[in-house]
């Protein structure tokens, strides 16, 4: 079901769209405003000296037996025998490859790393960078950021954001299937009633925005009429394509590209290996290697397939999705250089990012870690380690996506500047 | 990992914003730089009040959860001095507790969908109900609190908590029951209301690292709208944090550290009879330890104290709290936006003075409050041109919540969602709870206060089952809450004149509004209805697709 709707949807959906809306067919500079945001959520803290950490020659560092430093254009990175999506991916893309190491995240809890690294704060109560992002445009998109897995902080900007939910909540509501979700099982309704139903209510809908007289009720109102429009017109969404995913990374990658090539949504939230339940995959305090190792593999594997649609998905800015969409992975830390009593690592309060995208400095490693594996200060304004620089921060990362989606850092994350010297 | 002990205390030292607000002046800056002046309380008097039947509607939906019936619109219609009085039964209805409850979910956050421990590791079945009545204790004891309108000191000074059979089975508790019950803990701990429950601290747990100072901010949160964390604090990230003595020396002599440790870390000190041991151990996390109070000098160099004034259990901080002006002024607060479903802004001061003084003046009495909050020319205005709406953050128009759209439609239908015993509208492991606009406590920390299409559609499902489910009783059982004027025979051909009453009585009980039997909301509906019958020659489909309509109207959600 799901291969079919989408390769219907590729093949006219979006490559009509483009075609009726007279957009480009080559590639080019897109802007800011027009990029697209695909954030891939690593849960539990992975270990980057298993991959972009090379540390071979750090005796502080517990490297992995077996692992080597390989070379990909302008990357270096950790390869291993057991992860062979790993090499195979540098291969591939890293000419679109940026690598940021040595990232603080200023705690070693899950709760407030992850809030952090993706919020640029500690409360909760702000939102996350893609949800920044996605309610810059929010009244172009019918959800502007969809969260397929892992963590989301919506803040108080909460209708920007939907979830397809871990049992499929958003497709069930799009199908109608939901209506067999109750323990008092009833009658349905005839289902030609909900298209004269949809069409009173439109008119309703019409009606009350034009009825308000003082500013809150016309807003208020207009705001469900705007509603109403896009919950109509998601319904259709279920003819061309499915929310539910199996929760692997390659069948969120499919719900993310479809989403973004029809301009459902600007931004679009992943997890690995998988968020929903709270599990914890990559918190490796025991056996550390065989962890990391099968979790990275899947994951590159993943990002692979990821990004093998992205190119052969046409933009609406650009050639191809991949020309004007930024993916983002991370994870909420890092772990601790040496190994434990149990073959396993701590939490670390230094991580890496791995960026892809049109904006970026790519082929390049950006960020250091030192010999006692803290990040190296770095000038801001190049990406270079500089002694003399300012810390590698979460904050100046996060500040760093949003100027790169032509917002202002400042109104939103206090006292970071952003790092501007991956962006080209 | 002990480079590490202090790590997560330093964090608190980062970020924030006080919670209200500013100085009361009578000028607010606007977002185009522009300075306006605020209206006094005497103006904001003058602002248009909206019509009996929308107010009796808005009270009714925030005091009770639902919307009034037939017969308390008939006596406002008899007599437009009773809207006040209705107010006052509304405070005394037995469904203002569960008001309570859900408005203070979005400020306790504690209802989470799982914790740590699960009704399994107690031995008990229903993981659904066991989370919900953990998650509910500390609000359901506010609830308890303001439905029995108690000083609300007791919030942080009761000797005793709310259980159910769940709750009462696995921590042992001193209780009767049935249901949700007033019980008590016999583990010795200290008399301090929400701050001694297991709900809020299995929510809210600690690190070694922390040291609690993460239960410490939120208690200052939730009680005194003092929240750490949101500090526009510039932290200095040049700060070793990897090395254990720098971090030392930052807590204490980091201006930007010191501001927030200097009185979070003694009121972290506070909390260590709830230190665990053993993550994993239902008896640990069950029980209180008054021998571990003392484990303060152990993790945090500075004894119990709050704001400087010294205690020694949780017992002596409810009582400081209690008797800090912060914690009546957090009450109202939260009160007045939990009332007008928007955030406190400057221009707010005076109107925040003067529930406050109500507040005083009713011996710190809940109802009071909330009435003061009710009579606020802000709450009752009307929809109008005047500027003075806007100039005074008047609410002429909100939006219900996710617990108020399920509860009104339980009320109006019968109809309460749930799937193998979870509320779909109260969780998100199955259900569409932020898909709906709800919080889950945990990342989204507030409910929606517009629509989006996911709301819609949540709305939409949801209307169709209650509407079947009402057209259903209605025929099979004779329930008439609803359909009062006919009995599914006739039709628009047979008996029209009976179609047009009930069209009439549905507008009433669902939208609060008396529509004319010429009227354009009774012809259109009508058009709808036939359209209906004509799809499936079903009245009683045609019927619960109208009700279905009606559900989904945007008055419905807009009040």
């Amino acid at each position: 079901m799901r291969i079919h709707r989408r390769h219907f949807l590729q093949g006219t959906a979006a490559a009509g769209a483009a075609a009726t809306l007279g957009l480009p067919r080559l590639g080019h500079a897109v802007s800011g405003s027009d990029l697209k945001f695909l954030f891939v959520f690593n849960n539990g803290g992975w270990d980057p000296t298993r991959v972009f950490a090379t540390e071979f020659d750090n005796r502080n560092v517990d490297m992995e037996f077996g692992a080597e430093r390989a070379t990909a254009g302008g990357i270096s990175y950790v390869a291993h025998s057991a992860r062979p999506s790993v090499s195979a991916f540098m291969d591939a893309h890293h000419s679109d490859l940026l690598v940021v190491n040595g990232v603080q995240v200023r705690s070693i809890a899950h709760e407030i790393c992850t809030m952090i690294a993706l919020t640029a704060d500690t409360s909760g109560f702000k939102p996350d960078m893609a949800t920044l992002i996605a309610a810059q445009q929010g009244a172009d998109f019918t959800l502007p950021h969809l969260v397929l897995d892992g963590p989301s902080f919506p803040g108080e900007l909460g209708t920007a954001v939907a979830r397809t939910g871990a049992q499929g909540q958003l497709e069930a509501l799009l199908s109608g299937d939901i209506l067999g979700w109750t323990d008092n099982a009833q009658p349905e309704l005839p289902r030609p009633y909900e298209g004269t139903i949809d069409g009173y209510l439109a008119r309703r809908a019409a009606a009350r925005a034009v009825l308000g007289r003082s500013t809150g009720d016309k807003a208020l109102s207009a705001a469900y009429a705007d509603a109403f429009s896009k919950a109509t017109g998601l319904k259709d969404y279920r003819y061309v394509m499915d929310f539910t995913t199996n929760g692997g990374l390659a069948s969120q990658a499919e719900v993310a590209v479809d989403a973004l090539s029809t301009g459902l949504s600007r931004c679009v939230s992943m997890g690995y290996p998988g968020f929903s339940g709270g599990g914890l995959g990559w918190d490796s305090h025991a056996d550390n290697d065989d962890t990391q190792s099968a979790l990275f593999e899947g994951l590159f594997a993943g990002l692979g397939q990821l990004m093998e649609l992205l190119h052969s998905t046409p933009g609406s800015s650009a050639t191809t999705l991949a020309e004007e969409t930024i993916v983002v992975v991370q994870s909420e830390m890092g772990r601790t250089p040496q190994l434990n009593a149990t073959n396993g690592k701590d939490h670390w309060p230094y991580t890496s990012v791995m960026m892809l995208g049109p904006g970026l400095t790519t082929d390049r490693v950006v960020g250091e870690y030192d010999d006692s594996y803290i990040g190296e200060l770095v000038d801001l304004d190049t990406a270079e380690t500089n002694g003399s620089g300012r810390t590698l921060s979460a904050e100046s990362l996060g500040a760093a996506l949003l100027a790169l989606a032509d917002i202002d850092p400042a109104e939103h994350i206090a006292g970071a500047d952003p790092l501007l010297g991956i962006l080209s | 990992m002990t480079r590490h002990l202090r790590f997560y205390g330093l964090l608190l030292a980062i970020p924030v914003v006080s919670a209200c607000k500013g100085d009361p002046d009578k000028s607010t800056d606007t977002d185009d730089g522009s300075t306006v002046e605020l209206p006094t309380e005497e103006e904001v008097a003058l602002i248009p009040r909206m019509d009996d039947h929308r107010l009796l509607t808005r009270m009714s939906l925030d005091l009770r959860g639902v919307r009034p019936t037939a017969e308390e619109f008939a006596r406002i219609e008899a007599d437009s001095g009773a809207v006040d009085s209705l107010m006052q039964e509304f405070l005394d209805d037995p469904r203002f507790e569960d008001r309570v409850r859900q408005m203070y979910t979005e400020v306790y956050l504690t209802r989470a969908d799982f914790f740590q421990l699960t009704a399994m590791d107690f031995g008990l079945e229903g993981e659904p109900a066991f989370a919900r009545a953990v998650g509910e204790e500390p609000i359901r004891l506010v609830a308890r609190v303001a439905a029995e309108d108690r000083p609300w000191t007791d919030i942080v000074t009761a000797d005793w908590t709310i259980a159910n059979e769940l709750t009462a089975v696995a921590w042992d508790l001193d209780y009767t029951g049935p249901g949700w019950d007033v019980a008590r803990y016999k583990d010795g701990r200290p008399a301090a209301g929400v701050l001694a429950t297991n709900g809020m601290w299995w929510r809210y747990t600690s690190t070694a690292s922390n040291a609690n100072r993460k239960r410490a901010n939120q208690a200052s949160r939730i009680l005194l709208c003092n929240d750490y964390l949101v500090r526009p604090i510039e932290f200095d990230r040049d700060v070793d944090l990897l090395d254990e003595d720098a971090v030392e020396d930052a807590i204490n002599n980091n201006p930007g550290c010191v501001n927030c440790h200097v009185s979070l870390d003694p009121l972290s000190a506070y909390f260590f009879g709830f230190w665990n041991f053993a993550e994993d151990s239902w008896l640990e996390a069950s029980t209180y330890h008054p021998e571990r109070e003392p484990l303060w000098s152990q993790y945090l160099e500075t004894p119990p104290a709050f704001y400087g004034q010294p205690g020694s259990s949780l017992g002596d901080l409810g009582l400081q709290i209690a008797g800090d002006p912060r914690f009546a002024s957090c009450a109202v607060e939260q009160v007045y936006e939990a009332m007008l479903r928007r955030d406190v802004t400057v221009a707010d001061t005076d109107a925040l003075t003067l529930h406050r003084e109500a507040f005083l003046d009713g011996d710190l009495r809940f109802k009071a409050l909330v009435e003061s909050v009710v009579a606020d020319p802000r709450y009752r205005a009307g929809d109008s041109t005047d500027p003075l709406l806007d100039a005074a953050g008047a609410v002429p128009l909100k939006m219900v919540s996710t617990d108020q759209l399920a509860s009104q439609v339980a009320d109006l239908t019968g109809y309460e969602w749930t799937y193998a015993d979870y509320e779909m509208l109260a969780n998100d492991l199955i259900g569409v709870r932020t898909l709906a606009g709800g919080a889950d406590g945990v990342t989204v920390v507030r409910t929606a206060r517009t629509p989006n299409a996911t709301l819609v559609l949540v709305q939409e499902r949801l209307a169709e089952l209650a509407a079947v489910y009402a057209v259903v009783q209605a025929g099979e059982s004779g329930d008439d809450r609803l359909f009062t004027e006919v009995d599914f025979s006739e039709t628009p051909s047979s008996d029209r004149d009976a179609i047009v009453a009930q069209i009439q009585a549905l507008h009433l009980s669902v939208f609060g509004k008396r529509v004319a039997a010429d009227g354009p909301e009774v012809a259109a509906n009508l058009e709808l209805f036939e359209a209906l019958l004509a799809i499936d020659d079903s009245v009683p489909a045609a019927w619960a697709g109208l009700l279905m309509a009606l559900l989904r109207d945007p008055d419905f959600l807009l009040y």
